[in-house]
Parts: C-alpha cells; sequence; structure tokens
C-alpha cells in the first residue's frame, strides 16, 4: 500500500522519498487516530480506509512546500495564487484588506515565522482530510476573525457622560423569582439534551442569524429540510421545557404560562449551555488576542 | 478541562474545512458540531470560508481549471449560442425527416394507394386466389378503394345501378367511418374477397337509398351530390380517401368537412332564418300592443280579461 500510494501521489517529483513519505502517513494517522474515537484502536484495514481517503496529491504539495522545494512552490503559485486572493477578498468584502491578508498568509506559508530557530510553516498542519484549496480559505478566514475580534475589542467605549443615550429605566420583576429561576433550569435541561446538529441549527440559526440557505450546504441537505428540521426542534424543545416545569413541580397550565416569560428576565448562558462537547477533543489553541504577530 | 475552558480550544483549518467539504468520519463530524453549537468564533470561520467558496464558482472562472465549468457558470454565453446553433445545425436534416416521416405516417390510406398501382381486373381476380400475405393486403387495400370509388358516385347513378342489380347489397358498417388523421390501425379493411368487389354490382345501403327518397320528395327535384373539398379532389378520384358514411339528419360529421351536404346546410339555414322572423315579428307586434295599452308595458299572451287586473 505505501508504494502504491507513493507512486500515486508523485512524491518523488517534489524529492519526497519513499521513507519520507511513511513518516508523513504515521504522522498524520497517528494524529487523527485514523479518524476513530481518542481511546479506539484502529485495526489494519481501518488504516487502509482512513489512508484511501486522503488527498495525496494536495498532501504531498503542502509538505513539499514546507520543506522548501522549488518546484512544488511554483507549482502551488501557479495553481492557488490568485484563487487565494480571490477567496480573501470575498471573505474581507475589500480588495485592499483582502490582498493584505492573502500576502500575509503567503509569508507565513513560506516560513518566515521561525520557532526555535526553526521554520514554520502552516502547511505542516494539513493533513489531506479536505483539499489544500479548502483549507486555505478556512485559514484566512480564521485569520480574518481573529483580526475583527482583536480590533473590535480595540474600539474605545462610549462615553456614558455624553448623556445622549436614555438611561435604561430598572426592570421591574414581573414575576416571582423562584419561578424564573424554575423556567431557566428547564431550558437548561431541555438545551442540553439536545443533540449536536440541533444545537448546531439553533445557534446558527438563532444566535447568528444565519439563512437557511447558508446552512443547508453545512449538513449537506435542502433548506427547505432546514426549515422543517428547525420547526420540529422548536417544537419539541417548548414540549420538553413544559414537561421540565412539570417534573418540577408546576402544574400544565402554569408551565404553559410562564412559557410566556419575557426571555430578558432570565439569567441564562446559551453560549456556556450550547458547549457540550467532549474536553481535549481539540488541540489548536485560540489565537492569543494581543499576542497575534 | 470544564466546557468553558474548552470555548478556547477550536479545532484546526483542516478539520474545520473537513467538516465543511463532509470528508469526516461520524464521531469527528459530531465533535465538530458539538464545537460548533458553542463556539460563534468557528461558526463564522466556518460561515466564511463557505461564503468564498461559493464566490469563487460565481466568480471569474477563466482560471478554473474545469472547463464544463466554463459553460456552468456562463462564462462564454456566446460560444455556448454558437456551440448550439452548430448542433442544430448538425440535427436539423434529421429532425424534417423524422418529421415527413411522421406526416406519412398520419396518412396511411394515401400512402398505400400511391406505393400500389392500381391493377387491372384480371390481376384483381388473381390476387384474390393468392395466398400470399402481401398480396392479400394489397388486394384488400383496392378492394376498400374501389368500394369507395362506387360509393361515392351520384345519387343518379345509383339508383340506376341499384335496379338491375341481382348482388346482394353490402352489408352495412362494412367499410367502416375512416377520418382523415387517423393511423392506419384504425383503418378497417373489407374482408370480403377482391373478386366479388371487381364482378358485382354495387348495392346502396337501405338507410342511404331510403334518405335520398326523403330528400327527392321533400325537394321535389335531384340535387347535385356534395362537392368534395378543394384540396382532395385527386384522392377522390383515385378513391384513397375513406370518407366516412353520415347517417340521415347527422350534423356531427360537419368537423370532417364535407360530411353535411350543402342543400341540407342550406335548408336548415333557411328554417333557422324564418324562426327568427317570425319571432321578430311576433315580438314587435306584442310591443305595439302593449304600447297601446293604458298600463304601457307589456303583458304577454295573457288573455284581455286578465290583463287589465
Amino acid at each position: 500500500l505505501l508504494d502504491e500510494l507513493w507512486r500515486e501521489s508523485c512524491a518523488a517529483t517534489y524529492g519526497l522519498e519513499r521513507e519520507q513519505f511513511r513518516e508523513i502517513l504515521e504522522r498524520v494517522g497517528t494524529a487523527q487516530n485514523f479518524g476513530l474515537a481518542p481511546e479506539a484502536t484502529a485495526s489494519r484495514q481501518q488504516q487502509v480506509n482512513y489512508f484511501r481517503g486522503l488527498r495525496f496529491a494536495d498532501l504531498v504539495l503542502a509538505r513539499a512546500c514546507a520543506n522548501g522545494h522549488q518546484g512544488a512552490w511554483e507549482h502551488f503559485l501557479s495553481v492557488y495564487r490568485q484563487p487565494l486572493t480571490r477567496a480573501a477578498i470575498a471573505i474581507t468584502g475589500s480588495e485592499t484588506l483582502g490582498r493584505e491578508l492573502a500576502d500575509q498568509l503567503y509569508a507565513e506559508l513560506y516560513g518566515l515565522t521561525t520557532r526555535d530557530g526553526v521554520r514554520r510553516s502552516p502547511l505542516d498542519s494539513y493533513r489531506g482530510k479536505g483539499s489544500l484549496m479548502g483549507w486555505l480559505r478556512t485559514t484566512l478566514a480564521q485569520r480574518h476573525v481573529d483580526h475583527h475580534r482583536r480590533t473590535r475589542r480595540e474600539l474605545p467605549l462610549d462615553d456614558p457622560a455624553d448623556g445622549n443615550e436614555p438611561q435604561a429605566a430598572a426592570p421591574e420583576p414581573q414575576k416571582p423569582a423562584s419561578e424564573l429561576l424554575l423556567l431557566s433550569k428547564a431550558i437548561e435541561e431541555a438545551l442540553r439534551q439536545l443533540a449536536a446538529e440541533e444545537r448546531f441549527l439553533l445557534a446558527a440559526y438563532y444566535l447568528d442569524g444565519r439563512t437557511l440557505l447558508e446552512i443547508a450546504p453545512l449538513l449537506r441537505v435542502h433548506e427547505a429540510t432546514v426549515s422543517r428540521k428547525l420547526h420540529r426542534v422548536t417544537g419539541d424543545l417548548r414540549k420538553q421545557i413544559v414537561r421540565n416545569l412539570q417534573a418540577q413541580g408546576l402544574s400544565k397550565p402554569a408551565a404553559q404560562e410562564a412559557l410566556g416569560a419575557d426571555p430578558r428576565d432570565l439569567d441564562l448562558n446559551l453560549k456556556k449551555i450550547l458547549q457540550f462537547s467532549l474536553p481535549d477533543a481539540f488541540t489548536e489553541k485560540a489565537v492569543p488576542i494581543r499576542g497575534m504577530q | 478541562m470544564n466546557s468553558t475552558s474548552q470555548l478556547d480550544l477550536h479545532p484546526d483549518a483542516d478539520s474545520l474545512n473537513a467538516f465543511a467539504e463532509q470528508a469526516l468520519a461520524v464521531p469527528e463530524r459530531e465533535q465538530i458540531l458539538a464545537h460548533l453549537a458553542g463556539c460563534s468564533r468557528c461558526r463564522q470561520v466556518i460561515f466564511l470560508a463557505q461564503q468564498a467558496a461559493a464566490r469563487r464558482g460565481s466568480g471569474n472562472p477563466a482560471h478554473n481549471s474545469n472547463p464544463r465549468a466554463w459553460f456552468g457558470t456562463g462564462v462564454l454565453p456566446g460560444f455556448r449560442l454558437r456551440l448550439w446553433r452548430r448542433r442544430w445545425r448538425w440535427w436539423s436534416p434529421f429532425i424534417h425527416g423524422a418529421r415527413r416521416k411522421c406526416r406519412n405516417w398520419r396518412r396511411p390510406c394515401r400512402s398505400v394507394s400511391e406505393a400500389v398501382p392500381t391493377p387491372a381486373p384480371q390481376e384483381q381476380a388473381s390476387a384474390g386466389a393468392a395466398h400470399k400475405p402481401a398480396q392479400a393486403l394489397a388486394a384488400k387495400s383496392l378492394a376498400g378503394n374501389a368500394e369507395f370509388a362506387a360509393r361515392r358516385r351520384t345519387p343518379e347513378e345509383l339508383v340506376q345501378q341499384s335496379a338491375p342489380s341481382a348482388a346482394p347489397p353490402a352489408e352495412p358498417g362494412a367499410s367502416a367511418p375512416f377520418s382523415w388523421g387517423e393511423p392506419v390501425r384504425f383503418c378497417r379493411l373489407r374482408l370480403s374477397p377482391p373478386q366479388q368487389e371487381t364482378t358485382a354490382q354495387f348495392q346502396p345501403e337501405p338507410a342511404v337509398a331510403a334518405w335520398q327518397q326523403e330528400q327527392q320528395q321533400a325537394t321535389g327535384a335531384t340535387r347535385p351530390a356534395p362537392t368534395p373539398r378543394a384540396g382532395f379532389t385527386k384522392e377522390h378520384e383515385s378513391g384513397s380517401i375513406h370518407r366516412p358514411r353520415q347517417p340521415p339528419g347527422c350534423l356531427g360529421g360537419a368537423a370532417h368537412g364535407a360530411a353535411v351536404p350543402v342543400h341540407a346546410r342550406q335548408q336548415l339555414r333557411n328554417r333557422h332564418a324564418t324562426a327568427i322572423r317570425r319571432i321578430g315579428s311576433f315580438s314587435q307586434s306584442e310591443s305595439a300592443q302593449a304600447a297601446q295599452r293604458p298600463g304601457g308595458c307589456f303583458q304577454g299572451n295573457r288573455p284581455a280579461s286578465h290583463a287589465g287586473n
């Protein structure tokens, strides 16, 4: 299998020997545990299936570029330079910012940043699961989002001494605090019982304001299917909240009435509730806010 | 590691891209989905990358490596139009040929009669004795043509022929009505031997003869035969058209052209005009009488004793 993959990927054209190719495969496979759960042990057939699903042409090109191969860089620039610039312009919405973002990424990809005296290229982190162009687009989007979040936090706050904005009146409690606490607890339990896809759907649609057209390609379903799923999830969530309230001692009419509470009165951290992934699932640290180069 | 600190760890670009391209296994996909549900930063990243990919598809595809995408995204509409024109030019002779074939297929009797020349009576007689299917079929069609040619003679000729006839009359309904556009499978041919057709004298049907007699009695004179349609003169003369037989007074065949005789149409028009004239005179007289009444309103046909009440 190794010889076959080595010949198919044309690794020899970029100066990658067979042993180097084997090391790359071992690193890629062990880093992702061959696509299995972290505690699972991959059989030989599972390893073969995992390697068959990789994009070896892109993987070899990325590793050759990370190693500084001249021919690989020429091929990379001829194929990916203009698409990368267009993607950066599309992401930023500005040609100037897009070109600047693409140039920064080029410098990073070329390995201008060094760590402990060793050239570091982000292309080393590419493992061939998706396409190289998709990886470049995602990397650009990550850079742009991180930059946007950093600069947004550096914006000056509005001066409250101006007096232009009306002072918000003190909210009057319309319902007893105990009832609101029961409602918050019921909502939290109902949200935690949802599947990951349903929580993603709710967050993308209601928190981010994404459209059905934007959500549908990520789930590989039609927009109408996304709409139906949303309708079903919200209906089930409402029923589950009522059931949770009833389990906490409220009657059904009282539980129905409690659902009419003002959401602003609830003390709920939806971001914290919806984040319910396994610990240690991801190893990439977010870019430090002020320490990003 | 609690869930709060989990927000500081994100999946790398390779995993996010594999998620967007549906290249992840189910466990990994569930992990990414669970993270995306609570991480607005990664959701933003993945939606931005998706938008960039969508714009790349609709952007300038001159750099697209797939030539088929040039046509799909409308890069070269002029070239695509020229390509279609060329294709149409290539296929147009075949399409016109198929249209001609269809047109001929919808005229089965005409094509059969044109293809098979009218043989002599001796040949028809010998053909009737033959047992080959092709000859039998040709003989049957010719027999039908001869029968139709005999049927479309004038009533005077029919009366003259019916008088000295010693042969048995033709069975009514032996030749089924045939419209111009019907396919060949509905064309019922006469099954009697062609030798009898050529040698026997034609006997008009009893219904047709009775209808002709009624017409003669009603009009007092023999009317000319219905004039065939101008475009079908040749086919009528060759006897290749099977005109449907219409019963007397039947107007259902008007859609087929000359199914209703001209004199019958004229008679109907005259009756219609007479009826309208009578109604008009009646209403005028009634309205004049109503105007002379004290009430000044139309009272209908009520008696004079009731009109005053």
